[in-house]
């Protein structure tokens, strides 16, 4: 029954592209359905587990390349659909053409985020998101705010390399495993299978990190975000962005015990760059002065803490269940709460005709609902509890200690698969003057630190230490989300505010229908936790 | 091995769509004289219908020579549209006189494909690739009150020849080392095991020549060329059957040639190691020169000519797992997925041409505004050139990245070719969208007016579209099994 999931959003794109249907009210009614379809999905599959779920991957008597077998598929499934049907409620485009094509992009973005999210083998996971880039492309070069068209031909470079990238590191494992399921890998690795180390791993690691901005990758992200019109910047933001993590999660999560070997020599490395994504980007954020471009580096910088679940649960081969159950709880999280912000910054701009932090003030006092919600996604997004991101968030904390003991450390552990690249990658780069003997440099100096800091906090692992930096992204996100939220809502009435008119019922239904998601899961996050 | 042996090999009846389609060009030729007041967009219509037709009966034998009299007949139902551009550049506007041989021209190569695809020895090979080459020369130069249509046949003359040249010289070599015309695995297996080793260096100097011949044709690197100028200055409907029926025959010649090698890997894996590490240099020239060279291009025939090296590029790919089962199956798939995708975007270059009266990229400017239904659909054929998923062309290239995978499990040496794969589909991504950008993103100047679609365009868009994402997404949804 997936296949539905998939078929009637393409059907209604149909209509409205070529039949000229209205375009929010068919786009409505296709997310309507999906949203109906995916929670019911999720509610079966999660809380009966007697039910037979292969309905779900089948039609008729023909199955499909579809399950719902995975955990992670089925939340990021609820993620998908509820984004969706929140982004076209919300939507607000400037003409009828300019609607229809809105909701044609839509459409076709959460098809193909649903698609990868429910496929059970790589090509067709590979191929959806691949779909999904061409409305993203289209519509921030078409409806962009800004300097829309480097915008998204930067955007499109840097994932079109990427996924490039992606396919050849997917092919080439599968390959290794020979077979293109997740079910076929997993067991393969049961059946003895180990696949070869460094190469692969670092080719996935590349193309999904570039697809999530992990950090030195991350440029293409924030304008990207800060330029989409606002239903794209939610659904790419708050959906198409996890795709890379879930890729990371589901390959580490059916490789199971073989997981360190696989993924395991690039993990000192990705703890670093993750505190670029969290520490870097995170000051980067400080130093916006618009909101939308302060919203896109805070979803870039959020990205880090998952990817540092990510590190935690390779480094545990596997076996820390917390890691994964906080990634997705906050991969969730983070994809609601985004999506409400985005949302929020459309009405605001819609409002006061501004997004600089500088002409704006006292907006609270003209729509105080507005303010509120503002406030409620603000601090969902810093983490406060309750809400949604706090039990992301906390999880994947916790989960960095689980199984640590004082004096029992294993940074030297860490560090020495951290020389193993080193000497892999100065055998590959022999021969090219400079390069190898720079990255001999990078790479002692990123040891010789993490022993000397392993020293300092008496023998904690280099997971450890990571997160105890990350943890500071904790202050900083607190630090720009509360301005932000003082200079736009507090304070005198700024100029731009006196424009504010007031929201219709569907921008409120919009932000309050997510919100209550995020408020839904943040009281009660064993709704998560429990797949 | 003498000659009555070869002619053994063939029989009259197998020849008779070839037989057919020659016959009615030579009935069309005639009509032509005879019957001077028959309107001759009438006779492009009939040849349409004829090779169509032996689109059924070649079927059975080969999926390349359906491929060639597919291509033919879209290519003559394109032709049609073009009447108005042909008449002007060939006899002045309005005037009819000599536009029909182009139909009966683009029969005649047509045959000369279908018989290619059949042909067990040189002389066939090389017989049937001349039908198909001096009928394209004319062609290709078909236009001759255009300038740019007689450079066109001039440099496809010239370089053409040098071609054949080779071929010749290299069909000469083969007979001289081997005693025979005949492309046989026995025969590959009797030199590869001669311990005479001038001998096999000179049925290697043999084979290269006539790959060199294979790779004009099918527009490979170091003898793609030519490809640009003449895909530019050609008759649209040309370029379209240069683009994609000729370059199936260029990927016949090297089936028929590499093939007795593929059996042969577990015999002589040194040998055939070699000859992959060949193909794999020329496809990743191919890759990097038609991918890297068409993003600075702006005229949209140009920049699918240089697509077209690229496309080839990928489907040189396959030849690095010679040895594989299926290898011409996922060759004619591939040329299929090109085939609806490149037939479909010469269609909307050459209603661009007809109405706005110009080839560049930028013709295409606002056309999702005006004519939104068609912008979708050749959003959907260069989608399917680049690679997007849920169109064939995606499959396609993915198959393509899947074999080469195999192969490097062979012969691990090959990886270096991934990243050119990587750099040329990226590349894809970025020139393609040019035209997708210049569709939705530029609005229409002042005086574009919404196209007026012929109706066989607009069928034919259709068809190829449905085509391109029915095949493109069947695969992705359900299971193959």
């Amino acid at each position: 029954m997936l296949i539905w999931l998939i078929i009637v959003p393409v059907i209604a794109a149909a209509l409205i592209g070529l039949l000229k249907a209205p375009g929010r009210a068919t786009a409505l009614v296709s997310a309507a359905f999906t949203l109906i379809m995916g929670v019911w999905a999720f509610i079966q599959t999660t809380f009966f587990p007697e039910v037979d779920i292969n309905c779900w991957s089948t039609v008729g008597d023909k199955e499909l390349w579809f399950s719902l077998e995975s955990p992670l598929s089925r939340i990021m499934l609820l993620l998908s659909v509820i984004v969706t049907f929140a982004a076209i409620l919300g939507m607000k485009a400037p003409d009828k053409n300019a609607e229809r094509s809105w909701a044609i992009s839509s459409l076709l973005l959460s098809t193909g985020a649903i698609g990868a999210f429910v496929s059970d083998n790589i090509i067709s996971f590979y191929a959806f998101h691949e779909l999904a880039l061409i409305p993203t492309f289209v519509m921030i070069g078409f409806y962009g705010r800004g300097n829309r068209r480097t915008v998204a031909w930067t955007a499109t470079v840097y994932l079109g390399l990427a996924s490039m990238v992606l396919l050849a590191g997917l092919l080439m494992l599968c390959s290794e495993m020979r077979s293109y399921t997740f079910s076929g890998i997993r067991m393969a690795v049961e059946s003895g299978v180990v696949p070869s180390a460094c190469l692969v791993p670092g080719l996935l690691l590349a193309g999904f990190g570039t697809l999530v901005s992990l950090f030195p990758f991350h440029a293409w992200a924030a304008p990207a975000y800060a330029s989409a019109p606002t239903p794209i910047a939610m659904l790419h933001a708050g959906v198409l962005k996890k795709f890379g993590l879930y890729g990371l999660f589901t390959l580490a999560y059916v490789m199971g015990p073989v997981c360190k070997d696989f993924f395991g020599c690039w993990n000192n490395l990705l703890l670093v760059l993750l505190l670029g994504n969290v520490l870097w980007v995170g000051y980067v954020t400080v130093a916006q002065t618009r909101l939308d471009d302060m919203l896109g580096n805070s979803s870039v910088m959020h990205m880090g803490y998952i990817f540092l679940a990510f590190a935690v649960y390779v480094a545990s081969n596997g076996n820390n269940e917390l890691a994964i159950k906080g990634a997705a709880m906050l991969m969730l999280a983070h994809g609601l709460t985004i999506a409400l912000l985005f949302l929020l910054t459309g009405q605001i701009e819609s409002q006061t005709r501004t997004l600089e932090l500088d002409s704006m003030g006292g907006l609270a006092s003209r729509l105080p609902g507005l303010g509120f919600m503002f406030a409620l996604a603000g601090l969902a997004s810093i983490g406060l509890p309750l809400l949604a991101n706090f039990a992301g968030e906390f999880t994947v904390f916790v989960s960095c200690f689980s199984g640590w003991q004082p004096g029992a450390a294993a940074a030297t552990t860490g560090c020495d698969a951290l020389s193993s690249i080193y000497n892999w990658l100065e055998g590959g780069l022999t021969g090219i003057w400079l390069i190898g003997p720079v990255f001999g440099w990078v790479f002692d100096g990123i040891t010789a630190t993490l022993n000397a800091i392993s020293g300092w906090f008496g023998g904690l692992g280099a997971v450890q230490i990571a997160t105890l930096f990350a943890l500071w992204g904790l202050v900083i996100s607190a630090i720009y989300m509360l301005r932000a939220f003082r200079r736009v809502f507090e304070g005198n009435v700024g100029l731009a505010s006196e424009r504010a008119t007031g929201l219709t019922a569907a921008d409120k239904c919009s932000a309050i229908f997510l919100a209550f998601f995020i408020v839904l899961f943040g009281v009660a996050p064993f709704l998560i936790f429990i797949s | 091995m003498n000659n009555h042996l070869i002619s053994a090999m063939y029989t009259w009846g197998q020849f008779a769509p070839e037989f057919a389609l020659v016959a009615l060009a030579v009935i069309i030729l005639m009509a032509d004289c005879f019957a001077p007041r028959f309107p001759k967009r009438g006779y492009a219509i009939l040849a349409a219908a004829g090779a169509a037709t032996a689109a059924f009966f070649v079927n059975a034998e080969s999926a390349f020579a359906m491929i060639a009299c597919v291509t033919t007949a879209l290519v003559l139902l394109l032709a049609y549209d073009y009447h108005k551009v042909s008449c002007e550049s060939v006899g002045g506007a309005g005037v009819e006189e000599g536009t029909s041989e182009l139909y009966a021209l683009l029969l005649i190569a047509c045959a000369g494909i279908c018989s290619l695809t059949k042909a067990r020895d040189i002389i066939m090979l090389f017989v049937s690739l001349e039908v198909v080459t001096l009928s394209s020369y004319v062609m290709a130069g078909y236009f001759r009150r255009n300038q740019g249509s007689v450079e066109a046949g001039v440099k496809y003359l010239v370089l053409g020849a040098l071609s054949t040249g080779l071929m010749v010289f290299g069909a000469a070599w083969y007979y001289g080392t081997t005693g025979s015309f005949l492309l046989s695995e026995a025969l590959v297996h009797g030199l590869l095991s001669c311990p005479v080793t001038e001998l096999q260096t000179g049925f290697f100097l043999a084979m290269g020549l006539l790959l060199l011949g294979a790779f004009f044709k099918a527009g490979a690197a170091p003898m793609q060329l030519w490809i640009p100028d003449v895909y530019q200055g050609s008759p649209t409907p040309v370029s379209a059957f240069l683009a994609v029926a000729s370059k199936t025959a260029g990927f016949v010649v090297l089936l028929l040639m590499l093939t007795p090698f593929g059996r042969l890997a577990a015999v002589f894996p040194d040998k055939v190691g070699a000859i992959v590490t060949a193909i794999s240099w020329v496809a990743a020239a191919t890759l990097l020169i038609g991918n890297l060279g068409a993003i600075c291009q702006n005229n949209a025939k140009r920049l699918l000519g240089y697509s077209s090296i690229g496309q080839a590029g990928f489907i040189l790919v396959f030849f690095t797992n010679i040895e594989m089962n299926y290898l011409s199956e996922y060759v004619a798939a591939y040329l299929v997925a090109y085939m609806l995708a490149t037939v479909a975007a010469f269609y909307a270059i050459a209603m661009l041409r007809t109405q706005r009266g110009s080839e560049e990229v930028s013709a295409f400017r606002g056309l999702g505004k005006t004519n939104p239904r068609t912008a979708f659909l050749i959003t959907v054929a260069f989608a399917s050139l680049a690679g997007v998923p849920l169109t064939y062309g995606f499959i396609a290239k993915f198959n393509s990245f899947v074999v080469f995978v195999e192969a490097m499990q062979n012969q691990a040496g090959l990886i270096w070719l991934l990243p050119c794969m990587i750099l040329g589909a990226a590349a894809g991504f970025y020139y393609y969208f040019k035209v997708l950008r210049e569709m939705y993103w530029e609005k229409p100047q002042e005086g574009d007016c919404a196209l007026q679609v012929p109706a066989v365009t607009t069928a034919v868009l259709t068809v190829c579209a449905i085509a391109i994402i029915w095949l493109g997404t069947y695969p992705l949804i359900f299971m193959p099994y």
